[in-house]
């Protein structure tokens, strides 16, 4: 009797599980993409784009509609875009989010708040500032992309981008660094350009808005200064052709001297490249070569690093974290004195650079 | 006669009894359970990067209430009833048995509410409670029916099932900031004690000892499996703060509601994008012995003080727990039941060094009268 009670129940519970309400993927407007703008009277425009699966069998590539709505806040944006859709709309594989440097130099703290807030949000999603408008960025697909959707076409280029010369980032890192104390958050910036966007340099943040930019060119030495890395290249000037250094390894190392009111840093580099081209020197590629190529370059990043970091204390900001690395080195850390003192703080960069092959041919 | 003698017959027929080894299962997965999906944050607003060191602090803490629990109970003659009626006299004895059983009810009922609100805030925001509350304490009534041994076994099971769940410490480590994890001591004494009673109230459970003591066979050999349960769940704690240190930065942390499935957040695999939904449908099971072995305690305890049958007091149990965790909603009362909860497991804990004074005390007394 109880195993049949017990079998019943069993049956009923798998053949009723079956009546549950269920949505499959056509039948959802899946956001990939969304950008903010400034929209007229301090309200934001948000435009997203929502792949369509219906219709494109296999081979044939997806196909995008593009959503665009103005609200006065960002929860707003998306009830007012979903009035504009017919499916019920789903934000949880939201990959690429952008804002336009315009909306982001005003501050986007708010914005940011619902970010760590939203449980559906993926801490692996990409943020980004557009110079210009957003809603350009994710209406035009470039024609070049090899990608089928520009949502896609975005996420991969800023995924492929910052294994070389951009350094890393996503949602969890740019959190991380902007509740930090002593720690300010950067994002890259895309620019759109005739038949492409690309990444164009980083923009720096302190607390929600955007108050410096570095263009791509900066970008390698920044990211040198910031993190270990493997890949990127840089062009270096050398007796008037120039020089493409191949990063092979490149790892820092900060330490900290002195006391608590007077701290001072040494960020050690050494970086690991190859030469594989020289354009416009008519030398002979030897060790007394490579010694001159490594001394110009040590020069070259020096003066980047100098005068980033230059820029960074006439900013008032930390992107590289100084402050939060003294604080866990350090008893009795003060940020407010840390801030008052951070324009005089002294810090050492040492690169040292090796240069170990030249290619397959001498 | 001897009174003491008398005071033996609690035998539980064999039948009932498990093996030395799973004690480790029954403290450990009672010690793991909702809280330490949100610990970190109570205890890095307290102690900063510096709360480490409160977790081992902790640890030894609970070591000595573990060696002190095995004191009362070594020739208490059974668990934490009798021990209250020699000490304590019938009546009062009986009173503060049925406090115990009130706070093992409590306890249990904090699990259920907590867990609620996690599924409520992570996944399912608009879940019918009442539904998923009675699905539930039907189970818990199935498996708790089933009598201690089904019991020891849903620990043993969730202790398994919660261990992969550990593996995925690498991800958030992989995404984090080393240098955090440094060994400044920037907190003040205090500060650290107050983040060592603040980890104290997620390591609660160890106190259950107390009354299924009888029926672990050979229970002076379980010493060693009890020592190492709740030295793994030390370990456990401080593996999950020290990645959660890595990942988040402190002011971060401190608004990170649960912090380690937040951790789980960053977990991406290319056939799952959404690790957390598999972390928090795992964890039913990490909590389900939490429940029973609660619920079995609280009813436990009236069965031994009036004698009647244990089916109706889990009943009863039951019912009084469904209707409030079926209607509670709301972050602030949450919170309010989990402080509760959590101040009374950190008075429990002080109470039994205190009852083992009482209690060596009243031996001698009883050993001269009849000497």
């Amino acid at each position: 009797m109880k195993a049949k009670i017990f079998l019943v129940s069993l049956i009923a519970v798998s053949l009723l599980s079956g009546c549950i309400d269920h949505s499959s993927v056509e039948e959802n407007a899946i956001i990939q993409m969304a950008g903010y703008d400034k929209g007229e009277n301090k309200r934001i425009r948000g435009t997203v784009s929502i792949p369509q699966y219906e219709g494109s069998g296999e081979g044939s590539p997806a196909t995008e509609v593009y959503l665009t709505a103005s609200a006065d806040g960002v929860k707003e944006v998306e009830e007012e875009i979903q009035k504009q859709s017919s499916k019920p709309i789903s934000i949880g594989k939201l990959s690429v989010t952008l804002y336009s440097m315009e909306l982001a130099e005003e501050g986007i703290s708010d914005i940011i708040d619902i970010l760590s807030r939203d449980p559906r949000i993926s801490r692996n999603m990409f943020l980004g500032i557009v110079d210009g408008d957003t809603k350009d960025v994710i209406e035009s697909k470039p024609s070049s992309s090899q990608e089928s959707t520009s949502s896609r076409h975005l996420k991969g280029l800023i995924d492929t981008n910052t294994q070389y010369n951009f350094p890393k980032t996503n949602l969890h890192r740019f959190l991380y660094s902007y509740y930090a104390e002593g720690m300010d958050p950067f994002l890259p910036i895309i620019i759109p350009k005739d038949s492409t966007v690309e990444l164009d340099g980083l923009a720096f943040f302190k607390g929600g808005a955007v108050v410096g930019t570095i263009p791509e060119s900066k970008s390698f030495p920044f990211r040198m200064l910031k993190e270990n890395f493997k890949r990127g290249m840089q062009k270096i000037n050398f007796e008037g052709g120039t020089i493409m250094l191949d990063n092979i390894g490149s790892s820092v190392n900060y330490e900290m001297k002195g006391t608590v009111d007077d701290p001072e840093f040494d960020i050690k580099i050494d970086l690991k490249a190859e030469v594989n081209e020289m354009v416009g020197i008519n030398r002979e590629a030897t060790p007394a070569l490579a010694k001159e190529i490594e001394k110009a370059s040590v020069d070259f990043f020096e003066k980047n690093a100098d005068e980033l970091i230059q820029m960074f204390k006439e900013k008032e900001i930390d992107p590289l974290g100084l402050g939060n690395f003294a604080k866990t080195r350090k008893r009795n850390f003060d940020l407010t004195k840390w801030k008052d003192n951070y324009s005089d703080l002294k810090v050492n960069v040492k690169i040292n650079v090796e240069i170990t092959e030249y290619g397959i041919f001498s | 006669m001897n009174k003491l003698n008398n005071t033996n017959s609690l035998d539980i027929p064999e039948n009932y009894l498990v093996t030395p080894m799973y004690v480790f299962f029954l403290i450990h997965s009672m010690q793991i359970g909702v809280g330490i999906l949100g610990f970190e944050k109570y205890l890095v607003e307290k102690a900063g990067y510096d709360a480490w060191i409160s977790i081992l602090i902790a640890g030894v803490f609970l070591h000595l209430i573990l060696w002190m629990i095995y004191r009362l109970l070594q020739n208490g003659g059974g668990d934490i009833v009798q021990i209250h009626k020699n000490v304590f006299g019938k009546y009062i004895g009986g009173f503060l048995s049925l406090v115990f059983s009130l706070y093992f009810l409590l306890l249990t009922f904090t699990v259920i509410i907590t867990f609620i609100e996690v599924i409520k805030v992570w996944v399912f925001p608009s879940l019918q409670v009442w539904i998923f509350v009675f699905v539930l304490l039907s189970l818990v009534y199935y498996l708790v029916s089933g009598g201690f041994r089904v019991i020891t076994g849903v620990c043993l099971i969730s202790v398994f099932i919660g261990l992969p769940l550990l593996l995925l410490k690498y991800f958030p480590v992989q995404a984090g900031h080393s240098l955090n994890v440094y060994p400044v001591i920037s907190h003040s004494v205090t500060d650290i004690l107050a983040a060592t009673k603040q980890s104290i109230l997620s390591f609660i459970g160890l106190e259950f000892l107390l009354i299924y003591y009888p029926f672990i066979k050979n229970p002076a050999k379980s010493k060693k499996w009890a020592h190492f349960a709740v030295f793994y769940t030390t370990m456990i704690y401080l593996i999950s703060l020290i990645v959660t240190f890595v990942y988040f930065s402190e002011e971060q942390l401190k608004q990170v509601l649960w912090g380690t499935i937040s951790a789980w957040k960053i977990v991406e695999f290319p056939f799952i994008e959404r690790f957390e939904y598999v972390g928090i449908a795992m964890w039913l099971y990490v909590i389900l012995p939490n429940i029973c072995l609660g619920l079995w305690g609280a009813t436990r305890i009236p069965k031994r003080l009036f004698n009647i049958k244990q089916k109706y007091v889990l009943i009863a149990f039951i019912l009084v727990l469904f209707f409030p965790a079926a209607i509670l909603e709301g972050r602030p009362v949450i919170d309010a039941v989990n402080n509760l909860s959590g101040q009374a497991g950190f008075y429990v804990l002080l109470y039994i060094p205190v009852l083992l004074v009482l209690k060596t005390i009243s031996d001698k007394v009883r050993k001269k009268r009849e000497g």
